[in-house]
């Protein structure tokens, strides 16, 4: 297979961002390397607390107080104001004025961002095409009626059925389905050429799951964008993703393609969680295999390389005094771990 | 909605049942029927009542027949829009009620509204930017507000101002339009002096409202919504307006009609020591001589305006939350 | 069977590097509800000194006649609206506190008596002196005051350390024996409305339906009565020749009346939404008799915010008892309670010459701060899910 040189739409070198509270610093993101091509999707892997949604928030500057990005750099290829194959300038998301011009300018409109939970992510008070025709207008040059023509043809694309009346309902007065077809719709309204999912389907029904991939995916093919799936199910990243990242205590362990991801695993913590998965062909009566040990509290991280306690190849001397970095191992497949120097 | 209304409304109308009953229970307490004692008030004024005359005025209030008699006559006599003659002014009590009336449902009103204007903006301030000077600022004067209660505070203003700046703070009027009849120069001073007694009667309620402000709008702050417009590229002026303030709203609206009651109460002792010519302080002399038509119909009227005030504040927080409009669908 | 992609892995047994995870090390702690709120209240710097605060308020209420020098009722027209006396606290270098001889004369022609010091004469101020008599703690006879001069009943040798009224009683020995019926007053009113909030807001919460609709109505009913205009007149209707004691049980029973409300709403709001917590429900599918349930189970988990609410609402008895006695329609003397020693200040004429008549102001804006203050510190320190 040909490795096309494309240009990197989103590379993010050593991201750090903490949280400066009372009882201590929690260093919920240390150090995370990753690249995101066009059109390809990656997903991010990791148990709860991991630091997948604060690198998604980092990279849009939409960490809560009291975080704030440290270090790193965010770069992002903007949308070039012609149809310039190449896109437009390079852009370092971490050094740009927090909620100043620029950056609003590209949320929602080049970077969009959809989240776990539809219902609470409306405003209850605000119809749903309210919303949508919000974002049409902040980023367009369209004024309301043009923009509510636009969002009822959002709402049909991605499945609403009736968008014409759905437009003017209530967030609660649509199912979850619905409303996490809406809340892609209104990421989608300006044609962004990135989109952030944040654990999209977590609070749906199984059937109701599959659809929304199935919409993403289908979008992503008509449009041409990138997806940056956060997830901490690998099925779905088994689906959807072109790329994975596997991220632990707010490093990125092991980055590869999927296929390498799921057949040749390199870093431990990796093979764990695929170990960790129950197989439906087992025994019966068949032990699960749970990774060991707990993820160590935020305010009380180990010395060295964040997973050697838990490691079945622990290097006493070695993991627990030096930091371990991102090493590449073959074709775009990097890991970060002492056992691959 | 109209459901909504409909039974605030009933509600109300039995509040105001409720307090006719309260007033009346006024009037009826001091012993000795008021006959008497207005027939022993003619007397030392050296005019007489006639048996047949006095025999009228027992029949028309009721008076030696069962309580609940008495009470439907009464509440007769005010359909008829007869309040009763007041002892010690020797005159129908709406004369002597006159214009004061009318006087503590401006000082009120304005009072309420004060309470609004400051309260909102301050508590919106405090919230987006906690911990900040403003903020401890903000909380401070709150304090004061509720520490403090009113009419000492109005007390502690008139005496600075009496001794540091030689000024008399009290009353609403200057002495020259006291008793004018109404004009545009009466109206406007009217204005400039309510300030002082509307704020010193609505501190108390600002700095609660401002309390739960800032509670509400911390609370719809953290909610994910408010992550999403940012996401989208609003500014934090605009997004912050928009949404969480918009939610924080309305149990800040639902409460601010019960500042209401609280704000006319206060009026009457502030009023009192102010120097206010509202009905304060005529509720008190009236009590004071046992003048009870008079005190039972101020008991009234007051109870009655809180009432409409209250129903009043309660439609227009259906105004605000389209979710109880659409509860009724 | 398919061969699994990757070789089994160690069991946690026999993991290096896993000391973090012995349980055998970890020691449990274990702390009960009560120490929980304890710990969460000491953090309230404020809070604290709220309390602190507080409990030096209700020792006056103890020690009132002790901390008094002068008898509360000796009026003396020779002494008159006399001004604060300063206290002087060295003599020379010596720590040996006095005050200046006051004499007064009447002023020929406004016809007021006029104070001056007489820098010739000090009075020596002696702790532990001597006063009135009266019984400590209700019980030992002594005539032991905190401070007291020599002199006694000599008028021209006296103290004033807040000045006097227009009957010339001592200001401070007024607001000693003030402080001890504004608290009291509080306490017996707020155990009243506790008691009516309670049960009806119990009521209201646990059984809903009908008992609920009709308490609510009734409490919606008494929150948009303005208050004050109803106690002036029910105050009003007291019996002039009643007893300071049936006044002030009067006085109490009306300022309930109303106050009930707030206790109920909070109880109410508990109830309901405990009622729908798991917990409840599993009580009761246990088999837990209905008391059961709700002593046990529930009122545990709401007792704190009912201490919090009935800290908060005690202020608001402290002012309504002031306020109507400040109106005169209150306690009356010779009563004494903040509200009856500011009835004196009640206009700008007489403050602006006498100001300290306005000083019984001050402790009641103190003890409501501090109960405000120590009200919401104990709220969050309730409150299992506040930051």
């Amino acid at each position: 297979m040909a490795a096309e040189v494309r240009p990197t739409l989103l590379s993010v070198r050593d991201l750090k961002t903490y949280f400066m509270q009372d009882e201590g610093t929690v260093k919920a993101v240390d150090g995370v390397s990753f690249d995101l091509y066009p059109g390809a999707t990656l997903g991010i892997v990791g148990e709860s607390g991991c630091g997948k949604s604060v690198t998604a928030r980092s990279i849009l500057g939409i960490v809560d107080r009291p975080g704030r990005i440290v270090d790193g750099e965010i770069r992002f290829r903007r949308q070039a104001a012609t149809d310039a194959v190449d896109g437009g300038p390079v852009v370092d998301l971490a050094k740009l004025p927090p909620n100043g011009p620029e950056i609003r300018a590209i949320r929602g409109a080049e970077i969009a961002l959809i989240f776990q939970e539809p219902m609470s992510s409306f405003s209850p008070v605000h119809t749903v095409g309210s919303q949508i025709v919000e974002a049409i207008m902040l980023h367009q040059q369209v004024d309301r009626r043009q923009a509510r023509v636009r969002t009822i043809e959002m709402l049909r694309r991605v499945g609403v059925s009736s968008p014409d009346q759905r437009v003017d309902q209530l967030s609660n007065q649509l199912s979850g389905g619905l409303r996490q077809r809406a809340m892609i719709a209104m990421a989608l309204s300006c044609h962004p050429t990135l989109l952030i999912a944040d654990e999209p389907t977590t609070a749906l029904d199984v059937t109701t799951q599959t659809q929304i991939l199935e919409l993403m995916r289908q979008l992503q093919r008509e449009d041409g964008m990138a997806i940056m799936l956060i997830t901490h199910d690998l099925g779905v990243v088994a689906e959807m993703a072109t790329d994975v990242a596997v991220m632990y205590l707010g490093r990125v362990v092991e980055q590869a393609p999927v296929d390498e991801i799921f057949h040749a695993p390199r870093h431990p913590y990796t093979q764990a969680l695929l170990r960790s998965i129950p197989r439906m062909r087992s025994r019966s009566r068949e032990r699960l295999n749970p990774i060991a040990g707990a993820v160590p509290h935020p305010y009380d991280r180990p010395s060295g390389c964040p997973f050697h306690p838990r490691c079945p190849q622990f290097m006493a001397g070695r993991c627990d005094a030096e930091e371990p970095t991102l090493r590449s191992v073959g074709d775009k497949h990097t890991v970060s771990c002492f056992l691959y120097p | 909605m109209l459901a909504y209304i409909g039974r605030r409304a009933l509600l109300a109308i039995f509040t105001v049942w409720a307090i006719s009953v309260l007033s009346f229970v006024i009037i009826q307490l001091p012993p000795g029927d008021y006959v008497t004692s207005y027939i022993a008030q003619m007397a030392s004024m050296g005019s007489v009542v006639t048996d047949e005359e006095a025999q009228n005025l027992r029949i028309q209030y009721g008076l030696g027949q069962p309580v609940y008699v008495q009470y439907l006559k009464w509440m007769r006599l005010i359909a008829q829009g007869n309040f009763g003659m007041s002892m010690e002014w020797r005159r129908p009590v709406t004369e002597v009620i006159g214009e004061r009336f009318w006087l503590t449902v401006v000082v009120s009103v304005a009072s309420l509204f004060l309470t609004w204007v400051l309260a909102l903006p301050i508590g919106i301030y405090s919230a987006v930017r906690q911990y900040s000077v403003g903020d401890y600022v903000g909380t401070f004067v709150g304090f004061i507000g509720l520490a403090v209660p009113n009419f000492l505070l109005a007390l502690v203003l008139l005496y600075l101002g009496f001794t540091l700046f030689n000024a008399h703070i009290g009353g609403l009027f200057s002495p020259e339009l006291q008793d004018a009849p109404w004009s545009m120069a009466r109206v406007w001073d009217l204005l400039k002096h309510l300030p002082i007694p509307a704020l010193i009667l609505g501190l108390a309620g600002t700095a609660q409202q401002i309390r739960i402000m800032r509670a509400n709008l911390l609370d719809e702050l953290r909610k994910p919504y408010v992550v999403t417009a940012r996401s989208k590229g609003l500014t934090e002026i605009d997004l912050i307006l928009k949404y969480p303030v918009r939610l924080a709203l309305n149990p800040f609206a639902s409460t601010i009609g019960y500042t209401l009651p609280y704000i006319v109460s206060g009026s009457i002792i502030v009023s009192l020591v102010l120097g206010l010519p509202t009905v304060g302080p005529l509720l008190l002399k009236a009590l004071i001589a046992q003048d009870m038509f008079l005190a039972g119909t101020i008991v009234l009227l007051l109870g009655v305006m809180t009432v409409i005030g209250t129903l009043v504040s309660d439609i227009l927080l259906v105004w605000v939350d389209p979710r109880i409009r659409l509860e009724e669908t | 069977m398919a061969t699994p992609d990757v070789a089994l892995g160690p069991t946690s047994a026999s993991l290096p590097g896993a000391g973090a995870a012995d349980v055998s090390k970890q020691r449990i702690f274990v702390a009960s509800q009560w120490q929980l709120m304890w710990w969460r209240f000491r953090k309230h710097k404020v809070a604290v000194a709220s309390a602190l605060v507080v409990i030096g308020f209700y020792l006056v209420v103890v020690g009132a006649d002790f901390l008094a020098y002068a008898d509360p009722n000796a009026s003396e027209a020779q002494r008159s609206l006399m001004p604060p006396q300063r206290v002087h606290l060295f003599d020379g270098w010596r720590f040996g506190p006095y005050v200046y001889a006051v004499k007064g004369a009447r002023d020929l022609q406004s016809f007021k008596r006029v104070y001056r010091t007489d820098p010739s004469e000090k009075i020596p101020v002696r702790f532990f002196g001597k006063g009135f008599e009266y019984r400590f703690l209700g019980l030992i006879p002594t005539t032991r005051h905190l401070i007291g001069v020599d002199g006694g009943r000599d008028a021209a040798k006296t103290i004033f350390l807040l000045g006097t009224d227009v009957q010339g009683r001592d200001l401070w020995s007024r607001l000693m024996y003030g402080t001890r019926i504004s608290l009291t007053i509080g306490l017996v009113g707020v155990t009243m409305s506790l008691v009516l909030g309670v049960v009806l807001g119990g009521l209201s919460g646990f059984y809903g339906g009908i008992a609920d609709t009709l308490i609510q109505r009734i409490i919606e009913i008494l929150r948009s009565i303005p208050t004050i205009p109803l106690w002036m007149g029910l105050a009003a209707a007291l019996p002039r020749d009643w007893s300071i004691l049936q006044v002030y049980f009067a006085i109490t029973i009306i300022i309930s009346l109303l106050a009930w409300t707030e206790l109920a709403r909070v109880v109410r709001g508990r109830f309901l939404s405990l009622r729908e917590e798991d917990f409840v429900v599993s009580a009761r599918l246990v088999g837990c008799s209905q008391m059961r349930t709700i002593f046990v189970h529930m009122v545990p988990s709401f007792m704190s915010h009912i201490i919090a609410a009935t800290t908060l609402a005690l202020p608001a008895m402290i002012v309504s008892e002031t306020a109507l006695s400040f109106l005169g329609l209150g306690l009356r003397p010779p009563a004494m309670s903040w509200g009856v020693l500011l009835q004196q200040a009640q206009n700008v004429q007489t403050v602006a010459i006498s100001p300290w008549l306005m000083l019984p102001a001050v402790p009641v804006i103190v003890v409501v701060m501090a109960f405000n203050f120590l009200g919401d510190g104990l709220r969050d320190a309730a409150d299992p899910y506040g930051r």
